[in-house]
């Protein structure tokens, strides 16, 4: 059952991969690729004065650090939630975090865009209070705005990651290293940093790669100064349709990143460590520096947001302080614009057909795994989670490339086609960690009581893996509607609602904006709310340790 | 009696595992149980019987033989045609379901309408003992309230016959000694035929009317209890029932008897039925019938008697019974079971961890087993 998926997976991404591989050793003229095998695309890659080299490795550079201090950031206030705070108030601190994540990549970008841009919140105010004449370059369209950026986008993915390694220390390591003679510093070199290791590690590699492939913010926020190498890549696919030294630019990309990869995992000593249980233990030891800590992240997580929903509903025609009242009157204008709302039910439809798709090739997909043990899944849960190891970007090339070898026009659906290839792994994924406690014994159970397959199936399996089924549809649906990259790469003449408020922010920055984001805000948490209800109300009991008396 | 299972010539080799998992022999493996029995399968884990009870149920396909259930052939049929229940290891119950819909689950799946089975399933819940349990959530129960959980809901459809995999493996010993009596109980007042798929020696022959021994995917002998113990059929049956000290060695025949010649000791005892036509023989020194006096009363015992020296190295108390151990030397250790009464004299002879004994048995008392390793 879990042929479908895959063939989602090679033929949405495998195959395009290789097309792009041979595309990367042809020639391009005058924008049409000619079938003659030439390494010119690489030696112009490696030459051309090194610009893009340097580029590269400017930008792995840039990320990297990026990456360690957004890890770094997020280690005192994963290790607040799963070792300090009370486990009755985890759900509200986890949510509180992750929250963010699920609303749109663009619209986090536009919060901060909207902070530190030439006439951005902080270089108004600043000049406003007489601190400085001109924008201060620092908090509009360099390096540091960039950076803080990154810190704020990608938190909750590199919290997730530490908090779920730390969630199995036992509380009682810690009391036997203080026994031990342990000063609470040493503890945390000796024993808590070793143990969440590899959660760590993940983090930092998850990080780095949406970083590393990301475009929007570069060229939002980072202006001239911004140039990551992926803007590189997407610019060989503008005006230029340099297909094969686009797919070569690609592929150096890809293989940078096989090389920090394999880095990493012999730095990390392989394998991913899972000692320890996940207890309902917590600290006693009170810890003001890190609650203060922990409030204040939560702070630096939602002003931006807060900000923009108060600026939209500003009634002033200058978007920043002072408010001066509260109006609907923008949110109405955005709903008036008949551009915006056929891109919206655009972007739904494509969402809806991602979603379904998804959906049922996941729950097949992941039944199917959850039943079998070994190579068989083992290969089949990596073909089935490569797509998530790229960035959207080479993603989006792939689709791109392919479809140009093989003379289909873009258009609705290879955008639907580009949105399954990664709503797919992440819905299978889901389902699947949802099923991994399943006993599948209850299936044989079902059956050894009179149960045909499809009833066991009916009446067992599928009730206790839907709150794992409508937590993949909500974050497929979140995932979708906000896919910026792939769809600006593969679409046609569409434009979807990110493709709307992209070339929107780009072009000015208006209250209309304003409040045309709260809307996409409000919605999102609303979905995400909905959808955490759904999947988290009801009982866990489900993969429940054999009870002893 | 009737036959309600009779298996003929099981073999199973799993995919990519190069020896048989059951029936490593060409002719297989064939067990029978009749009505109302309770059988047990007995051997340590890799032994085969899971696989066994996998057949039987229709959850292993085997490679060979046939599996009939009250006359009729259920070869190859699926689990769901098959009038047979299972209990299984861990119970399975579905926690999405509260104790009632769990217990009922077969009658739904049977078409029988909700009136009746409220009836039956309020019937088979007092026969498990737990009445007003219906809308108790399944990660409500207790181990022991699971257990009976899940012994009802293989039991609501009242199958010809009820295979239970390792079902107390779960419990601490004292709910497993209780759930034990309740088995038997159960099979008693139900008249079921119970296949009992167990590592646990003591177990089976707690509640079992027959148990067989595997070993290697073999069944290697099938007996009641009592048999089982007074005439293992073999060192490795002897050994893993914990029958006694085993002493092996080079074989003697004397007539009828044979004598054992370990490196310390000699046994001599006449070769048990179970074991006739082995050709070497181990000596099996079964607790209960060894008795120890001082050392200084060497040679005092009566014909037909045997004995050693041996020093007391310690006293175990198990609640009723004093077990003393006696090692010879380096290479034989020797425990000899004392009733109240014994272990006051053997106080009284002033014996204690640490001073030389006599052990001494009679030559009936000795079991001759197979020694296949010899």
């Amino acid at each position: 059952m879990t042929v479908p998926a895959i063939l989602v997976v090679i033929v949405g991404f495998i195959l395009p991969l290789l097309v792009m591989a041979v595309y990367s050793f042809w020639p391009t003229h005058n924008g049409e690729i000619v079938h003659q095998w030439t390494f010119s695309n690489y030696t112009k890659a490696f030459a051309s004065g090194g610009t893009y080299l340097r580029t590269l490795f400017d930008t792995f550079k840039f990320v990297g650090l990026s990456a360690l201090v957004t890890v770094l950031l997020t280690f005192p206030f994963a290790y607040f939630v799963a070792v300090r705070a009370r486990p009755s108030m985890r759900p509200v601190w986890l949510i509180a975090a992750i929250v963010p994540f699920w609303t749109s990549y663009l619209v986090r970008v536009f919060a901060w865009q909207n902070l530190f841009g030439d006439n951005g919140v902080i270089n108004q105010a600043l000049m406003r209070l007489h601190l400085a004449s001109s924008p201060v370059e620092f908090f509009a369209y360099d390096r540091p705005a960039i950076l803080i950026t990154f810190v704020y986008l990608l938190f909750p993915m590199a919290f997730l990651t530490t908090y779920i390694s730390l969630e199995r220390l036992d509380v009682r390591l810690l009391r036997a290293a203080s026994d031990l003679g342990a000063r609470p510093w040493r503890s945390l070199t000796a024993v808590i940093i070793p143990f969440c290791k590899s959660g760590l590690i993940a983090g930092f590699i998850m990080c780095f790669i949406v970083m590393a492939g990301d475009y929007v913010t570069p060229t939002l926020i980072g202006g001239t100064n911004g140039i990551f190498f992926s803007n590189l890549i997407v610019n060989q696919f503008g005006g230029s349709l340099q297909w094969g030294f686009g797919a070569a630019l690609g592929f150096i990309l890809l293989a940078s990143f096989a090389v920090l990869l394999i880095v990493l995992r012999v730095a990390s000593g392989g394998g991913v460590q899972s000692v320890g249980e996940y207890t309902r233990q917590y600290s006693r030891e009170r810890s003001p520096f890190l609650l203060g800590y922990a409030i204040a992240f939560i702070l630096f997580l939602y002003i931006p947001v807060v900000l923009l929903i108060l600026f939209g509903l500003n009634a002033s025609d200058i978007v920043g302080f002072p408010i001066k009242g509260i109006t609907l009157h923008w949110v109405s204008a955005v709903f008036d614009d008949p551009n915006l709302i056929q891109a919206l039910m655009l972007s739904l439809q494509i969402a809806l057909i991602a979603v379904l798709t998804s959906v049922v090739l996941g729950t097949l997909a992941a039944v199917q795994m959850a039943r079998t043990k070994g190579k068989y899944r083992n290969v089949n849960l990596f073909l089935l989670s490569m797509p998530l190891l790229l960035p959207p970007v080479i993603l989006g090339l792939g689709v791109v490339i392919g479809m140009n070898a093989i003379g289909v026009e873009r258009g609705l659906w290879s955008i639907v086609l580009a949105h399954v290839i990664f709503t797919l792994p992440v819905a299978t994924l889901l389902i699947l960690v949802r099923l991994e406690g399943f006993d599948l014994a209850q299936e044989k159970a079902a059956m050894d009581l009179g149960a045909k397959p499809i009833r066991a199936f009916a009446y067992i399996t599928l009730p206790q893996a839907l709150p794992g089924i409508i937590a993949a549809a909500m974050v497929c649906f979140a995932l979708s509607m906000d896919e910026f990259i792939m769809t600006f790469l593969v679409t046609g003449s569409q434009v979807t609602l990110p493709l709307y408020i992209y070339s929107a922010i780009r072009f000015q920055i208006s209250p209309e904006l304003m409040a045309l984001a709260a809307v996409i805000i409000v919605a999102s948490f609303t979905i995400i709310l909905l959808g955490a209800l759904v999947a988290f109300g009801r009982d866990r009991t489900w993969g429940r340790k054999e009870q002893r008396i | 009696m009737t036959t309600t299972l009779n298996c003929q010539g099981l073999r199973k080799k799993y995919p990519g595992q190069e020896q048989y998992a059951l029936g490593p022999d060409e002719e297989g493996v064939s067990i029978q149980a009749e009505r109302g029995e309770l059988l047990a399968l007995l051997g340590p884990s890799g032994c085969g019987k899971t696989t066994t009870l996998g057949i039987m149920g229709g959850f292993v396909e085997a490679d060979q033989g046939r599996v009939e259930i009250e006359g009729r052939d259920v070869t190859g049929l699926k689990p769901y045609k098959r009038p047979t229940n299972t209990v299984f290891q861990g119970y399975a119950l579905f926690p999405h379901m509260n104790v009632e819909s769990n217990v009922g689950f077969g009658l739904k799946m049977d078409g029988i309408s909700k009136k009746e089975r409220q009836g039956r399933v309020d019937r088979v819940l007092s026969l498990v003992g737990l009445e007003g349990y219906n809308k108790r959530k399944v990660s409500e129960l207790s181990g022991g309230q699971a257990q009976r959980a899940a012994l009802a809901r293989a039991m609501a459809k009242e199958p010809a016959l009820l295979l239970l995999d390792e079902p107390l493996g779960a419990l601490d010993l004292k709910l497993r000694r209780q759930m034990q009596e309740e088995l038997v109980r159960l099979k008693e007042r139900s008249g079921t035929t119970f296949v009992h798929v167990t590592h646990d020696q003591e177990e089976a022959c707690a509640i079992a009317d027959r148990v067989a021994v595997m070993e290697d995917g073999r069944i290697v002998q099938v007996d009641t209890p009592e048999e089982l113990f007074r005439a293992p059929a073999s060192r490795y049956v002897a050994e893993f029932i914990n029958a006694g000290t085993v002493i092996s060695g080079e074989n003697a025949r004397r007539g009828d008897m044979i004598e054992v010649r370990g490196p310390d000791i000699a046994v001599t005892g006449a070769a048990s039925r179970a074991s006739n036509g082995s050709s070497t023989f181990a000596a099996v020194l079964v607790p209960k019938m060894l008795d120890i006096r001082p050392a200084d009363r060497a040679g005092e015992g009566e014909a037909g008697t045997d004995e050693v020296t041996a020093t007391i190295s310690h006293v175990v108390f198990n609640g009723s019974n004093h077990q003393v151990h006696a090692t010879v030397s380096e290479e034989t250790d020797l425990r000899i079971d004392l009733g109240q009464r014994e272990y006051a004299r053997f106080q009284e002879d002033g014996l204690e961890p640490g001073k030389p004994a006599i052990v001494s048995w009679h030559r009936s008392d000795v079991i001759m087993v197979a020694d296949e390793r010899a």
